[in-house]
């Protein structure tokens, strides 16, 4: 019996020690979710952040309502590094902020262009934030604004630019999320460059930023546009479009896509893939690395203008030709541009480490002029696997 | 004004121990005497009754009214008697008469004793006694019946396919009920009574051979040392008998279905049967067997697996899911998703109490319900159900007392609770669960898991009668994973046992 007590008395000196720790009620603490980050004029403080924090009675009304409160609040402090900023942001922020649902960093455009590398050591060595979450680059414009623009489709701005840049690689291809744990490996990495999607607002208006923009049929909204190629760390280009597609072409990241190929002389097809593979090779040839694209793609026919009769298997070899030469020339104008900038953005000096690591070892240095002269080569292949669900169009009479 | 006495002085009472004496000769003093140690209790029933031709030549037929069976005394002791006292004009002597009285009853069962303390044990509990005039010895016929309900329906742990018969409240009914399901000579049937003042009988079955025979001296023995008045219920007697006193897990198992207790018999376990209650004990019990419903082996066993593996999560889930709520939004909230924190945000907004206050009243609020249940009655049953539900549920939600997740999280702890077979194991998680609640407000996931740390700790020590609590999970034995967590089809699972 005597044990007994004395368990009991330990067990409740114990607790009456540690207290109650880290108690905190939902309520007492602000959930940052979003961080945008932007250069700063003055040079004693250099960045300007602006942190999106949940603001929950605002989501309790019912955030179609526009009532009371939108759910999300963004503040803006500078500081001179990003743990700063964190800590400065409590002079506005009501609650104790916390950083471990982060889902998201804007990374403005100036800032991209003058230098991006250092950003993210802060989020690597904190215990709070995840290295799991995408980054993006805010396009003609701040981040500040881009996070400003609250879209009456999901529920807070963070989440619709992560499911728009979502569906675009889904369904358009012509970018990927890139994750920050990513980022810091492309950086680091000497065989292959950092590229990044781009955000900015489409239908940019006054009220992008109030409750009005709520309740429009037409809103602002987020518009994923181009790609950024970087180099050194340094944004040096944007691609748009079909040149964005094609560098995910050739990186294997597009999910689906739809290619336009013209089938005849005033008409044009298109031809929606069901499964896109390529492999990129660094061959040796006399001593210059010469780059390989092998490109496998199945996809279906449809829609077409042209009057011919697809239920011949001659003449779906004969498109197939057609998406082939699309391809070749897309892809190969897209590895044209990265050349020029110097930018490996595809990962041929990864490949070129892997299956020759002693040229590797020689020539890594002075792997950006090796590559922007090396010769492109390609192998494309497309199988049209069926034509939806006609063979031949209709004939207008 | 008159003063009113709360306790009245307590008349002097002549206590003269009688039990020491033999009987009178004198059949009136006996009943004389009788009736006195009785207290003159009003159904205390005899009858007198002498021959027409000798008047010495008396009889007292002497029983408990409602205790013992009217026809078997009117038919078998009565009607014989009379008949009998009719028809002798001889004179005869005491001895004669002694030995004629057994050759005419025609009861079943008929002894002979001769002191007072069998007779008084005898009349009090239902046996009727003969005496004679001029004789000392008694004659005691077995007329026991007690009026008691008919097999009907387990009131506790039904079954959709399978016997829907229950045991009762007597002793012999479901001892009948057991032996005829087990026809076999081998099934032993050993008694005892229990307790100074009821003196209950006790039933302990087993099959030869196939249970060990040490767990069997060793229950007996713990029985012989019970020191009581009464014993009420087979609670009683497994409080006592249990290894270990101090535990909240079930050591015995306790059911009120017949099939149940023949399985677990055939299995080699010890059935305990208690008069007076229908819960049958059955030693000894270890904690997968408190998961195991008879229904498991009357369905296919693909769906009795999932079921089986449903109630050990669901026993899990009713100790765990209000505590590992409450550390996840006060301690961890790093751990919960972006779209599940949004929305408990909001909730919480409202509610002016902080997250341990409200989970700790609802689960009060739930207990207090699940109380008045039992002892509603039934005509405002279910308007009270409906009011009930409504104010917890809805009112609470929507005056912010509560904020909606908390009702859920409790409601889906406290139905959990409700698909385990054996309320005994259902009370264990019941208790832990606010224990778990308390330590998580402390010191969040890390307290949870030190508190699973210690109950583990304590379910592995346990042992019922020498058998480790945590078998076949703990001393790992492979062949007997076969019906623990998942239940094999009934040919690989049934063995013949043979005697061993």
């Amino acid at each position: 019996m005597k044990t007994y007590l004395l368990l009991l008395w330990i067990a409740a000196i114990c607790l009456c020690v540690s207290g109650c720790s880290n108690y905190r009620e939902l309520n007492q603490i602000g959930v940052i979710i979003g961080m945008g980050i932007d250069q700063n004029d003055s040079s004693e403080q250099p960045y300007k952040v602006t942190y999106q924090v949940i603001n929950p009675s605002g989501l309790s009304q019912g955030s179609s309502s526009g009532g009371q409160g939108l759910p999300v609040i963004n503040y803006t402090v500078t500081a001179k590094t990003l743990v700063e900023a964190l800590k400065r942001a409590s002079v506005v922020i009501p609650r104790e902020h916390i950083t471990s649902h982060l889902s998201l960093i804007v990374v403005g455009e100036k800032l991209a262009r003058s230098d991006l590398s250092s950003l993210f050591d802060a989020l690597d060595r904190g215990k709070q934030a995840r290295t799991s979450i995408p980054v993006f680059i805010a396009r003609d414009g701040t981040a500040e604004k881009l996070l400003g623009v609250i879209e009456p489709f999901e529920v807070t701005p963070v989440k619709s630019i992560i499911s728009t840049s979502q569906n675009a690689q889904k369904v358009y291809g012509i970018v990927s999320n890139v994750q920050a744990y990513e980022v810091i490996s492309m950086l680091v990495s000497e065989g292959k460059d950092l590229s990044l999607p781009g955000i900015s607002i489409n239908k940019p208006s006054q009220n992008g930023e109030e409750a009005g923009n709520l309740e429009s049929t037409s809103p602002s909204a987020m518009q994923v546009k181009g790609l950024a190629i970087f180099r050194n760390g340094k944004l040096v280009r944007w691609l748009d479009d079909e040149e964005a597609r094609s560098i995910q072409l050739a990186t294997s990241k597009v999910k689906g896509t739809a290619l336009v190929f013209p089938c005849s002389i005033n008409g044009n097809s298109t031809l929606t893939t069901t499964g896109i593979k390529s492999k990129i090779k660094t061959k040796i040839r006399h001593g210059q690395p010469v780059i390989h694209t092998d490109l496998n793609v199945m996809g279906e026919i449809t829609e077409t203008s042209c009057r011919k009769d697809l239920s011949n298997p001659k003449v779906l070899k004969e498109l197939e030709k057609e998406v082939e030469n699309e391809l070749q020339k897309e892809v190969t104008k897209a590895i044209t541009i990265a050349q020029k900038e110097k930018s490996d953005i595809f990962g041929f000096g990864d490949s070129l480490s892997r299956t020759n690591p002693s040229y590797w070892g020689q020539h890594k240095q002075n792997w950006e002029n090796l590559f922007s002269s090396a010769k492109i080569s390609m192998n494309v292949n497309v199988s049209i696997v069926n034509t939806g669900m006609r063979t031949n169009p209709y004939e207008v009479n | 004004m008159r003063q009113r006495h709360l306790l009245r002085e307590s008349k002097e009472k002549k206590t003269i121990n009688y039990s020491v004496t033999p009987l009178y000769d004198d059949v009136n003093k006996n009943i004389e005497r009788l009736l006195n140690e009785l207290g003159n209790s009003s159904d205390v029933s005899f009858r007198i009754v002498e021959s027409p031709y000798q008047k010495t030549v008396k009889a007292a037929v002497v029983h408990l009214d409602g205790l013992a069976d009217e026809n078997i005394i009117n038919e078998n002791i009565m009607t014989p008697l009379i008949q009998w006292l009719k028809e002798s004009n001889q004179v005869v002597t005491v001895k004669e008469i002694e030995e004629q009285i057994s050759q005419i009853l025609t009861v079943s069962q008929l002894t002979i004793k001769e002191n007072w303390h069998e007779f008084m044990s005898a009349v009090l509990t239902g046996d009727t006694v003969i005496l004679l005039n001029g004789s000392s010895k008694i004659f005691i016929g077995n007329t026991k019946k007690l009026q008691s309900r008919a097999v009907t329906e387990p009131t506790s742990q039904t079954v959709v396919r399978g016997p829907k018969d229950s045991f009762t409240e007597n002793l012999r009914t479901n001892t009948s009920l057991i032996r005829a399901r087990i026809q076999d000579s081998n099934l032993r049937l050993d008694s005892m009574k229990i307790g100074s003042v009821t003196q209950t009988d006790i039933g302990i079955m087993y099959i030869q051979g196939n249970a060990d025979e040490r767990i069997v001296e060793e229950i007996k023995e713990r029985l012989k040392e019970i020191k009581v008045d009464g014993v009420l219920e087979s609670n009683y007697i497994e409080e006592f008998i249990r290894d270990d006193r101090t535990t909240i897990f079930p050591l015995l198992l306790n059911t009120e279905r017949p099939d149940a207790v023949v399985g677990n018999l055939l299995e080699g376990r010890i059935a305990i049967i208690v008069q007076g209650t229908p819960f049958v004990l059955i030693a000894p019990a270890i904690f997968s067997q408190f998961f195991q419903s008879p229904e498991d082996y009357y369905q296919n066993d693909y769906i009795s697996s999932f079921l089986r593996i449903l109630r050990f999560g669901s026993f899990f889930l009713s100790m765990y899911a209000s505590a590992i709520y409450l550390a996840l939004i006060t301690h961890h909230q790093g751990l919960i998703p972006n779209t599940l924190m949004v929305s408990l945000m909001a909730q919480r907004e409202r509610v002016p109490f902080p997250a341990i206050v409200e989970i700790v009243v609802m689960e009060l609020a739930f207990e207090m319900l699940r109380e008045a249940g039992i002892r509603m009655p039934r005509a405002i049953g279910p308007a009270v159900s409906i009011v009930g539900a409504l104010i917890l549920g809805q009112a609470a939600v929507e005056a912010g007392f509560v904020s909606a997740a908390v009702v859920i999280i409790v409601a889906i702890s406290a139905i959990s609770n409700f698909t385990l077979p054996s309320t005994s194991i259902v009370n264990a998680a019941r208790g832990f669960r606010f224990i778990l609640i308390l330590i998580s407000a402390f010191i969040g996931l890390y307290g949870i898991l030190l508190m699973t740390l210690c109950i583990w700790l304590h379910i592995s020590s346990l042992r019922s009668f020498g058998i480790p609590y945590f078998s076949p999970f703990a001393p790992f034995d492979f062949k007997e994973q076969k019906d623990t967590l998942v239940r094999f089809s009934l040919p690989s699972l049934l063995k013949k046992h043979q005697n061993k």
